[in-house]
Formats: C-alpha cells, structure tokens, sequence
C-alpha cells in the first residue's frame, strides 16, 4: 500500500465559548491516500467540516492539537504564511453554497486569475486568463470564453459550483476537499457534480475528500467511508463492506434511515433522540443513551477504532 | 398601418436612473454650476475680490448684485471667490479624512483583537467630543488659520468613517466567499483589497458626500468664530463675521448665507440620492 497524502493522528479541535471549552473534534485519525475517494459522513455538529479546517488553519479562533501532516509535512501549528501557500495549491478546499461562495464584485476569470497568481507569481494576467477558459471548458461550462467575463450573479447554481470546482482545480492539487458540495444544488444538478468531481479526481489523480450527510453520495461515488459521530470516527471502511455489513449501531441506524425503493414504509425510519451535543457530552460512549444495544458498560468508558469483519467501529458491544 | 401600431407598442419604456430625478437632478445642477463658476469665476464677475471698487455698504443694485461691504468690497464678488476657498477645502478634508478612516477602519475590522481595541477606543475618544468643539480646540492650539482649521477638520472626521468601515469589514469578513478565498490559499491583503473592501464601500461613499456639506458648514464655522479664513479672505463663515458688526446692512451676511446654503442643501440632496440607488443589500442572491 502507497503512504497516505494527508494524515491525521489523534486531533483535537476546542473552541473556546462563553459557556466552556466545546471539544468539536476530539481525537480523530484518518488517512487519506492518493488518488482515493474518502467519503466522511456524519449528522450536523459531527466535527466533519471543523475537522478539514483545522486542518488547514481556517479556524483561527479554534484550539488545535495532535497531527495532521500532508506529506509528511505538519500542518497543526505551522506558519500561516507557510500553511496558506499549501491552501489552494496542494490542499484545495469548496464549500457547500456556490451561490455565496464567489466573490461578487470580480467577475469569474478575474477571481480564478486571482488565486492563480496568488500561488503564481510568475503567471501572467494574460495567461492567467487563458488558463481560466481552460478550466471552465474542462468543468464543462459551455462558451467558456464568454463566460470568463461574467459575473457570479450571472450564473446559475450548479454552473456557479462548477467554477468553484475549477477555482479549486487551477492550480493543480493533489487533494480537494468538497464539503458538501452537492447539499444547496437541484438533485440533476447534484449528479452531474458528482460526475464532474469524479472525472477529474481519474484525470488528475486527485485525492478527493467528500464531507457529506447523503449516504447516497458515498455509495456511488467513493472508496472509502469515515462514520463520524461526535467529534470521532465511529466506524470506517470500505465502502460496499461498510454498506453490507454495517457494524456500529449508529452506521445500522444510518442506513437503516435510508429511504428505499423496494420495501413499504409507514413510518420513515429515525435514529430517536437528538445529536449528541459537543457541550455536554454523555459518559462513556457518546452514542450510548440513543443506541438500543446499549449496555451498562457502554456508559462505563469510550470505546477505540477495533476490527469488526472488514471495518473498524469504536463500540464495545460488537467490536 | 401595422408598423406604426407595432412600433408603438415596442416603443421603449424608458425610466430615467434616481440620480436624475427629483431633488437629486436639482443637486447635481446646483454642484456643477458651482464648480463651473468658481473654475471661471473672472467670467462672472468683473471685480476684485480683496480691493475696494466702489462706495461702502452701497444696497445691492445691478451694478453691484449682492451691495457692497463695509470696505467697499464687491459682496456677489466676494460670495463667488468664496467657492474657492470652501469647496477645495472640503474636498481634501472629506478625502483625507476617508483615506485615514479607510485604514484605521479596515485594520480594525479585519485584524481584530487588540489592534481593534486600541484603534476603536482612539475613535471613541475623539468621537465624545462634539466636533465643533474639538475642531476649535486643535485649530486654537495649532493657531488660526485655514490649513490648520483643515488639518484640525481632517482630525475630528476621520473616526466616522472608520467605524463605518469596521462595521462593513467585520460584517463581510464572515461571508463565504471570504472563506472560500481563505481556503483557497489567497493572502490577507488580497482577500482585504479585492474582497472585502469593494462590499464595504457603500455607506463610507454615501457618508462622504452627505458630508461634504457638514464640513462646509464646520469650515465656515471656525472661520466665523475667527480660527478658520482669516480677513481678508473671501470665505464665508469670515465674510458673516464681517456682516455680524454691520447687522443693518444685511446683504453682507445673507449672501455668504446664501451660498452656504446651497451648497450644502446641494450636497444633501445628492447623498439621500447616493444612499437610495446603492442601496443594494445583497448582490446575486
């Protein structure tokens, strides 16, 4: 097996609130590797996204320890100047709403000139622009040469998406994170996305993390899948072992939550309770006081990533 | 037949922009004629401002519109050169002071933390004075003068727009393209000039012109109370001062009135109108 491009060993991610430290991340290790498709799955509040912008120093106000390297390089705690030129370059990170996350006041090529030449500097505005109807044209926006002129508000959502992507893509990384990026786009539009991340994740070679709560996305579109719940990876694995044979109690529920086809429902199927809160987090097992195998030793201490078939869960009743 | 119904029907329906309407055209016009007359001025008048031409305190008559004042001086003359004087002296006031405000503002906004602290509380303090009061006490210690009632004008102004600026910044920082320019990996300074100040310009912009009257209005203030223009200069506030020892002659302070209020009633009319048509809270939602 190939070393990980990104690597993350026990990290801790704290906020500081007026009511207390909120732990939002609390001891979670992944890896990535070149060229995958890592889907992390998790409820709101699950540490996913907080987890990818520690990671990559957009969390200013946020206290982070443990590792994350790229490459054998430390990114928790390393200089921002240094951090920031990995951002974009190496790293590339969009985000769930297209239509807010383009500058309005430029007009698409500039802002993709932009962050080019912010990585660049030897690029000129020229070639910068030439690059960007490249791109556009690679992302599959029709008349990329006249859309490179026009401004965000101009674009529908899923095309705006699409030059977020090529944004994202223009200087070449090696891992692009997308945090939901299908969750604010029509169900077609969703599609053709995903379509699009996965054609340029064969043709880069690129390492593709999906932050997502859609199970139907990680099914057809990765590798690999990290369950989280409550700042920590509860199960991880495979994708069709994950989905076949689902081991942790919080993944059954999951996907038993999942809307199907062939078999009747009266009642939509929920996982009951609410989300555990970061702020006041159950003893034990974070799961615990929703899960129905619990037992009384789930409250007694929290369980670490063992083997379960072809995954690995963190739960003391099937582990 | 049918051309002529079609073509009324197609017929452009055309709505002239806000600033061309109302009391907004009426500003503009009033500005431009300003400017006009001040950069022509000896177009418009055939006298020396600072030379006596005729008998004293003569009632204004067509060959001296506004009368004469109490040294013989043209007063229309005098009202005119007055433009000279006050709207330069506003313009550089308003750009300094948005240029100072632009940067202590956008720190502020954007570094946050202590250097926010420290550049608000500089702003607070000079902001519990009362303008005029504060404008007076600099200039009094500076000693009396135009160029020092400027300087002294740019030092009580600039907070405005700073805490204008800070509050724009701070509200646009959070956005999400501001993120996503983060995650791209572009620098503070970019992500600062090429994303967050154009969104936050508006209300500085709109601030300014409605101000430009307010500081017309302070310079010839300090000139009034003698720390501003000093005698013999056209200026307004000088000019009813002079007008103020001869109360009976009243052409002498209503013409310098006259022109104040225009001016600022001008510029009024254009901000309500600046702050109307930019009004748009969210672009391309």
């Amino acid at each position: 097996m190939t070393d990980p491009i990104l690597s993350v060993r026990d990290l801790h991610v704290t906020f500081a609130t007026p009511y207390g430290p909120v732990p939002a991340v609390r001891g979670l290790s992944l890896d990535v590797f070149p060229g995958e498709a890592l889907a992390i799955v998790g409820e709101s509040g699950s540490g996913k996204s907080v987890t990818m912008m520690a990671m990559l120093g957009l969390l200013p106000n946020a206290k982070v320890s443990g590792s994350a390297t790229f490459r054998g390089a430390e990114l928790v705690g390393m200089q921002p100047g240094t951090l920031r030129r990995i951002r974009g370059s190496k790293v590339s990170m969009i985000f769930q709403d297209p239509m807010t996350s383009l500058n309005p006041v430029l007009t698409v090529g500039r802002q993709m000139s932009l962050v080019m030449r912010a990585h660049q500097p030897g690029l000129s505005k020229k070639a910068a622009m030439t690059r960007a109807v490249a791109l556009l044209d690679q992302v599959a926006i029709s008349q990329p040469a006249k859309r490179v002129h026009a401004y965000p508000h101009e674009l529908s959502g899923g095309m705006r998406q699409r030059v977020m992507i090529a944004m994202a893509i223009s200087n070449e990384p090696e891992v692009l994170i997308a945090d939901e990026p299908t969750t604010a786009l029509d169900v077609t539009v969703q599609a053709q996305i995903m379509d699009l991340l996965g054609e340029l994740r064969r043709e880069h070679h690129l390492a593709l993390v999906l932050i997502t709560h859609d199970l139907g996305v990680v099914a057809g579109d990765a590798d690999r899948v990290a369950v989280m719940y409550a700042g920590r990876v509860a199960e991880t694995g495979d994708v069709s072992p994950l989905f076949a044979d689902p081991g942790h109690p919080y993944t059954r529920g999951l996907l038993e939550c999942l809307p199907r086809l062939d078999a009747r429902h009266e009642v939509q199927a929920a996982i009951p309770g609410v989300p555990a809160s970061p702020q006041s987090l159950p003893p034990g097992c974070p799961f615990s006081p929703r899960c129905r195998f619990a037992v009384d030793s789930c409250s007694a201490a929290e369980p670490v990533l063992a083997p379960h078939g072809e995954t690995m869960i963190a739960c003391s009743v099937f582990a | 037949m049918t051309a002529t119904s079609t073509s009324t029907h197609v017929r452009r329906w055309r709505v002239r922009p806000p600033w061309l309407r109302g009391p907004a055209l009426i500003g503009i016009l009033v500005l431009t004629l300003w400017v006009l007359v001040a950069l022509t001025l000896p177009l418009w008048t055939p006298f020396d401002p600072l030379a006596p031409v005729a008998t004293r305190l003569q009632e204004p008559s067509w060959s001296h519109l506004m009368g004469t004042d109490a040294l013989g001086r043209d007063v229309f003359t005098r009202a005119l050169w007055g433009a000279r004087i006050s709207l330069p002296v506003a313009a550089i006031v308003i750009i300094s002071s948005v240029l100072v405000g632009t940067i202590v503002g956008a720190a502020a906004g954007f570094f946050g933390g202590w250097v926010d602290a420290i550049l608000m509380r500089l702003v607070d303090i000079t902001m519990a004075f009362p303008p005029i009061l504060l404008a007076m006490a600099i200039t009094a210690s500076l000693g009396p003068g135009i160029r020092n009632a400027l300087i002294a004008m740019v030092l009580v102004w600039w907070p405005i727009y700073a805490r204008l600026l800070r509050a724009q910044v701070i509200a646009v920082r959070q956005r999400d393209f501001v993120e996503s320019a983060h995650a791209i990996g572009a620098s503070r300074w970019l992500i600062l000039r090429r994303y967050i100040l154009p969104m936050s310009y508006t209300p500085v912009l709109v601030n300014a012109t409605m101000d430009f009257g307010q500081v017309v209005l302070l310079t010839a203030s300090l000139s009034f109370i003698g720390l501003g223009a000093r005698p013999p200069s056209p200026e307004w506030g000088a000019m009813i001062t002079e007008g103020a020892t001869n109360f009976y002659q009243w052409w002498i302070a209503a013409a310098p009135g006259i022109a104040i209020l225009l001016v600022v009633m001008a510029f009024n009319f254009v901000g309500d109108a600046l702050r109307d048509g930019l009004d748009v809270k969210e672009q391309g939602r």
